[in-house]
């Protein structure tokens, strides 16, 4: 996190003034990405996938699951970077934090000015019920449309697969 | 064939729980929600259409298509949370269960995994009209809202898919392992669906997968099997009671009980996947959807506007004044515009004619039934109105005309509508229905006697069988009478005539 600050200053002083200068300084970058992600076989240790991971996730990810060894072994060697390099965009002190057990409040929509819409009353929402009829849209398709439009495989059915 | 007579040979045995081995069980109910459109789109939701015909963008989940929650959903879910007694939360929200399915084009179902609409329901088992030996009460963990999908059709060469149900509202409502005995099982969904159909949250139909139950049982308190997606009722018995006899043949065998998902077949239930390999469904919340917020009050405005429920009908039915049987208000209240039609005859026969409610009951439930199904026309409320019903009826208590000639008018009326806007009178003198009343009591008795004689001379067999003591045979010779008479003369004197001249004590 002090790279930055040690670019603004860099950036303030009368080193960069030309756009060669500018040049020079990017192509000499002072860190990257891959050192960041280079293993530290500490915590390369503390992370323990192994092959049923692997499958698992492969199936929960609708992807097939019959793969060689190695193949696993390079998923296995991915993921643990993965896993350094998210453990990189926490500070110090949250590294340590317990692992979250549930998504509840992360990516909650929230109104756009903050402010939550007043609770609905039952005359409310009885009044949006009466109003639908004139909200359907064909702009999204609620009034159907010819799915051979999006694939002409698509003969009354949506075809996924063809042997 | 072999499993249809597979499944009628266990129908047969009694089934009866071990004592040694404790049922315990729980539902997850899945309902269609009755609504005109669909939960997050406002495409229309159908039943056995052309496939494809009812999808909107968002329903197939184009890239760019947003949701946005149908109103009608909400309120219905709301209706339900007040019918079961549960707790509507202030403060709901929606969340993204990710699975991989091709009859599911989001890649993920919305639903309400962290804040559902409504918790802590109950439903009470009642023992009067339930079928179950004593009251009980199945408490409901939580109602929420949910997506359908949509349905995959295989056909030999490729996989095709129908995404007209994709996105139809459902609610999902989770009971407590509260069933101790399958009669409590079966009792439940009966009443779940006469409930969500009476008050209009869903059609009610199993048959067509409005309603699909999941079950989850186990047996000594041993690890707890699911039985995905029973279609009915009765799939719901014979599903549970497989299942029971199965788990009690792994524990009799020394075996562990596997905590797994099972499917039922028809005839067996068949593991789909164990425990070490359950889905992950890697929960978030739908970041496109705004958190439901309803008023505190609104549990308690829906209340007030709540039609009577199931068991306050057949309640008062079976009670003073109507003294219905539990069948005969059952079935009433299966027909509503019958039970509307009953209620406004009953109303005007005990009320202004001050008649009694059995004369009244008989009236709807026998006669008028009676005589629509005597002429094999289907039963139709419309037809006779209660007010014409009341004219004949009161024609009866007038005397103008005989029990058998109102049976003979009634089945006239309905196999000619158009004599029901005449007045009835014309009608009664059109078939020659009246009483006759201008002959003197001599020759009316002296006709009565011909007619019996003339019967008795042809009815031999009868005479004798009578004679050799088989005197309710009688009733055969007075129907003869009555037909011959078109019920213009009382049953009761044909009687005596008939035991006057056969000699019969």
């Amino acid at each position: 996190m002090i790279r930055p600050i040690v670019i603004l200053r860099r950036f303030n002083s009368s080193y960069l003034n030309t756009k060669q200068q500018i040049d020079k300084f990017l192509s000499q970058p002072t860190w990257s990405v891959k050192q960041l992600m280079k293993p530290n076989q500490d915590s390369i240790n503390k992370i323990t996938i192994d092959s049923n991971v692997i499958r698992k996730m492969l199936a929960l990810s609708g992807l097939k699951s019959d793969i060689t060894p190695e193949r696993e072994q390079e998923l296995i060697n991915a993921l643990k970077s993965q896993m350094t390099f998210i453990g990189h965009l926490y500070n110090e002190n949250e590294m340590n934090q317990e692992t979250e057990s549930s998504n509840d409040s992360i990516f909650r929509l929230i109104a756009t000015d903050h402010k939550a819409n007043p609770p609905l009353t039952l005359d409310t929402l009885l009044e949006q019920i009466e109003k639908l009829p004139s909200e359907v849209n064909s702009e999204k398709g609620e009034h159907g449309f010819d799915i051979t439009e999006i694939n002409s495989r698509n003969d009354h059915f949506f075809t996924i697969k063809t042997k | 064939m072999l499993r249809r007579f597979s499944t009628s040979v266990r129908h047969l045995k009694k089934f009866q729980l071990d004592p040694n081995y404790k049922f315990k069980c729980g539902l997850e109910i899945h309902t269609q929600l009755k609504t005109k459109y669909k939960l997050f789109s406002l495409s229309e939701t159908s039943f056995n259409e052309a496939p494809n015909t009812k999808v909107s963008y968002f329903d197939i989940g184009l890239p760019g298509s947003q949701p946005k929650l149908n109103p009608e959903a909400l309120y219905l879910a709301l209706v339900a949370a007040t019918a079961f007694n549960c707790d509507i939360q202030s403060f709901s929200t929606f969340d993204r269960k990710h699975y991989f399915y091709p009859d599911q084009p989001l890649g993920y179902q919305i639903t309400q995994h962290y804040h559902p609409i409504a918790k802590n329901g109950f439903v009470q088992l009642n023992s009067k009209f339930d079928g179950i030996e004593s009251d009980k009460i199945i408490n409901l963990e939580q109602v929420q809202i949910e997506q359908d999908t949509g349905k995959t059709v295989n056909f030999d060469d490729k996989i095709t898919i129908d995404l007209n149900r994709s996105n139809t509202p459902l609610i999902e409502v989770v009971t407590k392992p509260d069933f101790e005995d399958i009669k409590q099982v079966r009792a439940f969904v009966k009443k779940y669906q006469m409930l969500v159909s009476h008050l209009g949250i869903c059609s009610g139909d199993m048959e067509t997968g409005a309603i699909r139950v999941d079950a989850n049982i186990s047996v000594n308190g041993n690890d707890r099997v699911e039985i995905k997606n029973l279609g009915s009722s009765g799939e719901v018995v014979a599903a549970l009671q497989y299942e029971y006899r199965r788990q009690i043949g792994e524990i009799q065998k020394g075996n562990k009980i596997v905590q797994e998902t099972r499917g039922w077949d028809g005839a067996t239930t068949v593991s789909l996947r164990r425990k070490e390999n359950a889905l992950d469904y890697r929960y978030v919340p739908d970041s496109e959807l705004e958190v439901v917020r309803v008023d505190e009050n609104i549990g308690k405005k829906i209340q007030e506007k709540l039609p009577d429920l199931p068991d306050t009908i057949l309640e008062r039915l079976t009670s003073e004044p109507y003294n219905l049987t539990l069948n005969q208000a059952r079935n009433l209240f299966n027909e509503p515009l019958t039970l509307q039609y009953y209620l406004s005859f009953f109303k005007i026969y005990t009320e202004d004619l001050k008649q009694p409610s059995k004369s009244a009951n008989n009236w709807v439930l026998e006669e008028l039934i009676t005589s629509f199904a005597k002429v094999e026309h289907p039963f139709d409320v419309t037809l006779i109105t209660p007010k014409a019903l009341i004219e004949i009826a009161q024609a009866v208590l007038d005397e103008g005309i005989s029990l058998t000639a109102a049976r003979i008018l009634l089945r006239h009326l309905i196999e000619n509508p158009a004599d029901i806007d005449r007045p009835l009178d014309e009608v009664i003198e059109q078939l020659d229905l009246h009483k006759p009343s201008s002959i003197s009591k001599e020759d009316l008795d002296e006709a009565i006697t011909d007619l019996c004689q003339t019967i008795i001379e042809e009815n031999e067999k009868i005479v004798q069988n009578i004679k050799r003591g088989q005197v309710n045979a009688v009733q055969s010779l007075i129907g003869k009478a009555m037909k011959e008479t078109q019920g213009k003369i009382h049953a009761k004197e044909f009687k005596q005539k008939f035991t006057e001249l056969l000699g019969i004590n």
